[in-house]
């Protein structure tokens, strides 16, 4: 029998990679769950205070809250604008989508403080509110990720074919779109929309120029507590990256392959009522018999 | 009136011609072949009478109707594909129904059809089974039904088995043959492969640089090719210049200067052919290749090198350096387009 290789160089970069993304994480969580750690190796106590506090204080909630209706907000607008576009366009305009391919990666040019300075010039004083500027400066800012992150998922699946295909068999091209594409894009869009959710929640610069105190989310509540205590911001960021892990978590459980294997249920069995290859050809041919019915 | 007809067809994208001129006739029932090398135009000819290209000039007619115009779900065509297109997110049963479910028929009915179409294709026990789940054989085989369950007028296939391997493509060229005599189905099949060609067609189109070159029955087609492409493309024939033959058959007068003249290798014989058309010379074997049945021989008369297939017998007669006596009947000389 062939012994089977180990390969100790690839747990060795695969155990220093683990510990490079684990270390903050975990002195985050130490630093959190203690009151003093300064001059030792590890902290001298372990207590979930800072969490309680935390969660006992209101506005900790009430910035969760807002975060949350921000991010939501701002992804179902990408969402439902971004999806149906990029499609049509990399479906029907070929040549627009070698456009957008370099119009998406703008925002990268534009660091956010002169983006929110310029949003702030044009639209303070105006009848639109700041709330549906931000909505609408987020939008721009995940056009990178969203335009080019749709755009594989369609390439992923040769969405031209499968809709070629579905129109062939008498679908329209909204059928197909929402009957074939949507389900088939929906593991790159959740990865997507997941990206997109991490960057909107976590967004500082923009919501704190352009709504700034009147509107508290997670990130300015962070900044103004870690002002006043640090084992109360860690304990907020290790929430927040629990939170984030969940998301994950929950996400990858969704979309795993394993949940999807034959269908077990029974209904197009067919075993049980054998039909002849003469009553197949004949079920087939009804269409024509009905034809050459109507000519006579 | 015929089933099908392609009516001066011309397509372009920009300045290069796809398509040119195209004309051709089908009769209903009939199953035809668009044979030619890659770029010749014979997967486009198939997707303009699907609808999903646009040419610029031309008509096509099927059954009795105007088609050019009308939107691929309005010309009642089913197409398989070179890469199955089955919709992942379906099992093999929805897949099938799905051509039926937008046309909004009844459950049962669908359910009756898909069925049945099932048992066609013998994947009774595969219905509940996702495509990623099945063998290219089995997908194309899904994709087949898929096609024929919404009773097309005209089934198009773009060299649907080329992506499978040798036994799989041999199995299915017979049930698709015999699935369109046992339907009546007019089929239209693309594909690049002469022997392919040959297997399933009554008639195949032999086409090169957007244009046909050729249109004959497979028996035809291989005993006479009009031009040097389509004997080259069909057959493993020798081409030779007049001067050539006169060199073989110093009886032979050519009847146009820029003729060529093709003869298949394997009416080339060791034996002598009784008669007066007979043509005898001389040849020494220079290589040889088996090929199975068959072996391959190159002789070289002195003016010219030959290919010669035998059969996978009389090994003395196929020995290498030796002179050998070669015969060939002047009713197996074709006089081919330069």
């Amino acid at each position: 029998m062939k012994a089977k290789k180990t390969h100790y160089t690839s747990y060795l970069i695969l155990a220093i990679f683990g510990l490079y993304m684990l270390f903050p994480f975990v002195s985050t969580f130490f630093y959190a769950t203690s009151t003093k750690w300064s001059n030792t190796m590890l902290p001298n106590d372990f207590t979930f205070k800072w969490f309680i506090q935390l969660i006992e204080d209101p506005n900790f909630a009430a910035a969760v809250i807002r975060s949350f209706a921000l991010t939501f907000t701002s992804l179902a607008v990408v969402l439902v604008v971004m999806v149906p576009t990029v499609f049509l366009v990399y479906t029907s305009f070929p040549k627009v989508d070698q456009f957008m391919k370099g119009l998406v990666l703008m925002p990268y040019a534009i660091p956010g403080v002169i983006l929110a300075t310029g949003l702030l010039r044009m639209y303070s004083g105006t009848v639109i509110p700041m709330y549906l500027v931000l909505v609408g400066a987020l939008f721009i800012g995940s056009l990178p990720f969203m335009y080019q992150g749709i755009r594989n998922s369609l390439e992923s699946i040769q969405t031209k074919k499968l809709i070629e295909a579905a129109e062939i068999l008498g679908a329209t091209r909204l059928t197909s779109f929402i009957r074939i594409i949507l389900p088939n894009i929906r593991l790159g869009l959740l990865i997507t929309t997941l990206l997109i959710f991490s960057g909107f929640f976590g967004e500082f610069v923009l919501t704190n120029l352009l709504i700034g105190g009147r509107y508290e989310t997670i990130r300015i509540y962070m900044l103004r507590r870690m002002n006043e205590n640090g084992h109360l911001a860690s304990s907020i960021m290790v929430a927040y990256f629990l939170l984030l892990i969940g998301i994950s978590l929950v996400i990858t459980y969704l979309t795993s392959p394993d949940r999807r294997g034959p269908k077990k249920s029974k209904r197009h069995q067919i075993l049980g009522n054998r039909i002849s290859i003469a009553e197949s050809v004949s079920i087939l041919k009804i269409g024509v018999k009905k034809e050459k019915r109507q000519r006579i | 009136m015929n089933f099908i007809a392609i009516d001066h067809v011309s397509l372009s994208y920009g300045d290069s011609k796809v398509l040119k001129d195209i004309s051709l006739t089908i009769e209903k029932g009939e199953l035809i072949t668009l044979l030619g090398p890659s770029g010749c135009g014979k997967s486009t000819l198939l997707r303009v009478l699907a609808g999903l290209e646009t040419f610029q000039e031309g008509e096509i007619y099927l059954d009795g109707e105007e088609i050019s115009e009308r939107a691929p779900r309005d010309r009642n065509v089913g197409m398989v594909f070179q890469s199955y297109a089955l919709f992942p997110n379906m099992t093999v049963f929805e897949n099938i129904a799905f051509g039926l479910s937008v046309k909004k028929l009844s459950k049962s009915v669908i359910k009756e059809k898909v069925n049945a179409v099932l048992q066609l294709v013998n994947l009774e026990d595969k219905a509940d089974y996702y495509p990623e789940q099945l063998s290219g054989g089995q997908q194309q085989r899904v994709s087949l039904a898929r096609s024929l369950v919404i009773e097309p007028k005209v089934l198009l296939l773009d060299e649907p088995l080329s992506a499978l391997d040798a036994k799989i493509r041999k199995q299915l060229q017979m049930d698709i043959r015999a699935l369109q005599k046992k339907l009546g189905i007019t089929m239209i099949f693309v594909t690049h492969d002469q022997e392919e060609a040959m297997i399933l067609s009554d008639r195949i189109f032999v086409m090169s640089e957007g244009e046909i070159v050729q249109q004959a029955s497979p028996s035809e087609l291989y005993a006479k090719p009009k031009s040097k492409f389509v004997a080259t493309f069909i057959g493993n024939y020798n081409i030779l210049s007049a001067d050539e033959l006169k060199q073989l058959d110093s009886a032979f007068s050519p009847k146009r200067i820029n003729n060529k003249y093709a003869i298949r290798s394997e009416t080339i014989r060791l034996e002598p052919i009784p008669g007066e058309e007979a043509i005898r010379f001389h040849g020494k074997l220079e290589h040889t290749i088996t090929l199975g049945s068959t072996i391959r021989c190159y002789y070289n008369t002195g003016s010219v090198q030959l290919t010669v297939d035998l059969l996978n017998r009389d090994l003395e007669k196929r020995e290498l350096d030796q002179d050998a006596e070669l015969y060939i009947h002047r009713d197996h000389i074709v006089a081919i387009e330069g």
